[in-house]
This record gives C-alpha cells, sequence and structure tokens, in this order.
C-alpha cells in the first residue's frame, strides 16, 4: 500500500471516525459510497479495523473485568511526608478557618490566665503564712526600713510582705487586745533579734518614728502608701522590752 | 453536592484542604485513571500502583494547579508520567513485565465460554502480543490510542484533555493504528 494513495484520496481524516462511530449520517454516507469505489481505501480500512479490534479485544477480556481499585484519598492514608509536613498539617488546620484554632487559643489563653491568677495567689497565701510562723522575717524587713540607707528593696515582695504583715497585725488587733509577748516565746520565735536594736520609746513616738520612716524609704509599691507601720514597730519594741 | 459541582471548582475546595472535594475528584476519575495506567503498562498491579500514585501526586500538588488547564488534562499528565516512571523503574530492575510470559497468572483474563482450551490458549498469546505490540508505541500515539480504547473518550474530550487541534487527535490515532497493524503483522509473520 502506498501512503501517496491515501493522501490523493483525501480520506484518512474520515476513516478513523467512520471505525470508531464518529460521524454525522451525511459524512458516513459519503465515506461509505467511498469505500464501495476505492480499493485501496477499503484494504486499509480493513487492515486499521483489524489493528483497532485486537486492541478492543485485549481490553474487553482483560480490563473490563476488573475491579477499581480504592484508591485512598492522601488526607486519610499516611503519605511519607517529607520533613515539614508538620507545617502542612498547621496549614491545614488554620485552612479550615479561623474559628477553632481561634476558639482553641482563646481557650489557652484563659486557662492561662486562671492558672496564672491561681499560682500568684497560692504564692500570697504562702508568704502570709510564712510571716506567721517567723517573724523573723518581718524583723529583718523592718531593720531594712529604719537603717535608712536608702536602698531599694530588690522586689515588691518585701514590700508585699510588710504590706501583708500589716494588714495580718491590724487584723488580729481588731480581733483581740493587743498582747504582750511573753519572754520565753519571744526569744525562741526571735532569735534574730539583739542588742543592734535601739531603746523602746512610747507608742505615739514610736508611730511618729515609723511615719517619718516611712516617708523617707524609696517607695517601690504605690499600694503600700496607706499601710501603717507603726503598729508593728509597736509589737517588736514590746517583744525587745519583755526580752530585758 | 459536591456531585454538582464541576471538577475545576472541586480544585478549589480541595485547595484549602477539603478532603471531601478531592474525594470526589477521585470518584470521577479512578475509573478513567485506571483504565490509562493499565493500557500504558499492561499489567494490573502496574496500573493499580501508578493510578495511586497519580491521585497522591495531585493531592500534594493541587495547591499548584492553576486552573488554566482542565482537570483532566492535568490528571491524564500527571498519570502519563507516573506509568513512564514505572516503566523506567522497572526497565532500571530489568523487569520485562509486558512481554514476560511467566507472569500470565497476575494478568485476569476471562475466556468465552464457546472457546476451547486450545482456543484459549491461542487467545492469551495473541492478548500477549497486543500488548507487547502497544507497549512498543511511541508515548504519544500510545496515550492517543489507550485514551480512545480504554476510556472510552470522543475525539472531542481527547482533544480537550490533550489540548490538540481535532485534526491532530485523528491524525494520531490513524497513526498509532497503521503502526500497531505493522507491529501485529509483523509478530504473525514471526510466529508462522
Amino acid at each position: 500500500m502506498n501512503d501517496v494513495s491515501f493522501s490523493e484520496c483525501k480520506i484518512t481524516s474520515d476513516m478513523v471516525p467512520y471505525i470508531y462511530g464518529e460521524m454525522s449520517g451525511r459524512e458516513r454516507s459519503a465515506f461509505e459510497s467511498h469505500l464501495v469505489a476505492c480499493t485501496l481505501c477499503t484494504d486499509e480500512f480493513a487492515s486499521i479495523s483489524n489493528a483497532r479490534y485486537e486492541v478492543y479485544d485485549w481490553k474487553k477480556l482483560e480490563f473490563d473485568p476488573l475491579q477499581t481499585p480504592r484508591f485512598v484519598v492522601p488526607s486519610e492514608k499516611s503519605v511519607e511526608s517529607s520533613g515539614f509536613g508538620w507545617i502542612e498539617k498547621l496549614r491545614a488546620v488554620f485552612a479550615t478557618g479561623w474559628l477553632v484554632p481561634g476558639a482553641a487559643l482563646a481557650t489557652l489563653a484563659i486557662i492561662s490566665v486562671f492558672a496564672t491568677v491561681l499560682i500568684s495567689s497560692r504564692d500570697n497565701r504562702q508568704d502570709i503564712a510564712e510571716k506567721s510562723d517567723k517573724p523573723k522575717t518581718s524583723a529583718v524587713d523592718s531593720s531594712l526600713v529604719k537603717a535608712e540607707t536608702g536602698r531599694t528593696e530588690t522586689a515588691t515582695t518585701s514590700e508585699n510582705r510588710i504590706n501583708n504583715d500589716i494588714t495580718n497585725d491590724r487584723r488580729e488587733r481588731e480581733l483581740k487586745p493587743l498582747r504582750i509577748a511573753a519572754p520565753a516565746q519571744s526569744r525562741e520565735r526571735n532569735p534574730v533579734r539583739n542588742s543592734k536594736l535601739t531603746r523602746p520609746q512610747p507608742i505615739e513616738a514610736k508611730q511618729t518614728i515609723a511615719r517619718n520612716l516611712e516617708k523617707s524609704v524609696p517607695r517601690l509599691n504605690e499600694f503600700a502608701d496607706d499601710e501603717d507601720t507603726s503598729l508593728r514597730l509597736a509589737e517588736l519594741f514590746e517583744n525587745i522590752e519583755a526580752r530585758k | 453536592m459536591l456531585n454538582d459541582l464541576t471538577d475545576e471548582r472541586l480544585v478549589e475546595l480541595a485547595v484549602s484542604r477539603n478532603s471531601d472535594a478531592f474525594g470526589e475528584i477521585v470518584k470521577r476519575w479512578e475509573r478513567k485513571i485506571f483504565a490509562l495506567c493499565f493500557g500504558m503498562l499492561g499489567r494490573e498491579d502496574d496500573a493499580r500502583d501508578a493510578a495511586q500514585e497519580t491521585f497522591i501526586a495531585a493531592y500534594r500538588n493541587i495547591a499548584n494547579f492553576r486552573g488554566e488547564a482542565k482537570v483532566s488534562s492535568w490528571l491524564h499528565r500527571i498519570a502519563v508520567n507516573q506509568c513512564l516512571t514505572t516503566k523506567r523503574r522497572a526497565r532500571t530492575r530489568s523487569e520485562e513485565f509486558l512481554d514476560d510470559e511467566s507472569g500470565e497468572g497476575d494478568r485476569v483474563f476471562v475466556a468465552p465460554e464457546h472457546r476451547s482450551p486450545a482456543n484459549t490458549t491461542e487467545a492469551t498469546e495473541r492478548l500477549t502480543i497486543v500488548r507487547q505490540a502497544v507497549s512498543s508505541l511511541p508515548v504519544d500515539l500510545r496515550q492517543v490510542i489507550v485514551m480512545k480504547e480504554f476510556e472510552e473518550m470522543t475525539f472531542q474530550e481527547i482533544s480537550d484533555t490533550l489540548e490538540l487541534p481535532l485534526s491532530t487527535v485523528k491524525s494520531r490515532l490513524y497513526t498509532a493504528l497503521r503502526q500497531l497493524r505493522m507491529k501485529l503483522e509483523q509478530v504473525s509473520l514471526e510466529i508462522s
């Protein structure tokens, strides 16, 4: 068979659509009429059709009986990911919308705030408990205040301790009359106190002194302005006096 | 519903990691992609692996799908590349799976009832020859004939998928059938 013949016939473009039945009625009739008249095209058509049906049989016998496999969608399957797989997952979480991750972040923030508040309140309570058991600590702090060194206490914790002690003392005074500590007890409780402390003075004078000291001490905590330290000083002096 | 949406719209949804949308794409194209891979490779297990890899690759690169081409074109391109990769890998391993007579057990062959055992053997041999002949065609010709026979696409659909003029598709198919015919005649002569 000669390719030149077929190009002369110019029916090659029609042969394939005819074989596969993709021709209009009029075009099919015209092609069939040509086939009747042209033996070359008829032979060519026969051999091409034969090749086509070989492939058709192959598909029908081997492929058609096969079930379509279940292809796993990658999001369901653990696809081997590169080292950046966690980025893709994070992107997937945020790609679905901001509502869910936003809500999660908000929840986390609220929980962390609560936790912080709880921890700080627990610390305060611990400090208060420590102060009530160990007044020596407050004595050391008060000696720092009295010294007028101008040293700023490093942390507001000292100020807070003073404030808490004063608050506790005031509360105690409200509940029961001012008591003078027994010499033995005070000695046990306050072993640190020594002769470095000055001579005791009358209560009014002590209050004045306390107030003056309060004014001269640099304020680290603005909330300490209202606190009255004189009572604690008074107790301190009383303890010393009792010991003597 | 998802099944009312176009392929392109499903891809848009899939880009935003909507797994249901991508699942719908898989459902629509799984048979055709599997058919294409089977026609290109000739073996069920290789076709299954290539088709699975096609969908995985499509999912991974879905963000890169620009929408300039059709989804069918995009999937076919990925599938053909996967088939070529599979074939290259097999060649590297020195596997000749397409003309491997011992691999007959892997293939599903349902003989028509009217055929005798002798005819069945002859038919099996013929199928092997056809498979080998198709596999030996150039990729562009093989793809057209596989898309026409195995995927049962129209010329227009093939033209849209491959982004080729309609006349080019018909011409390629004609050339593919002619070359196939020559190979089959050559093998028949060798056997006889």
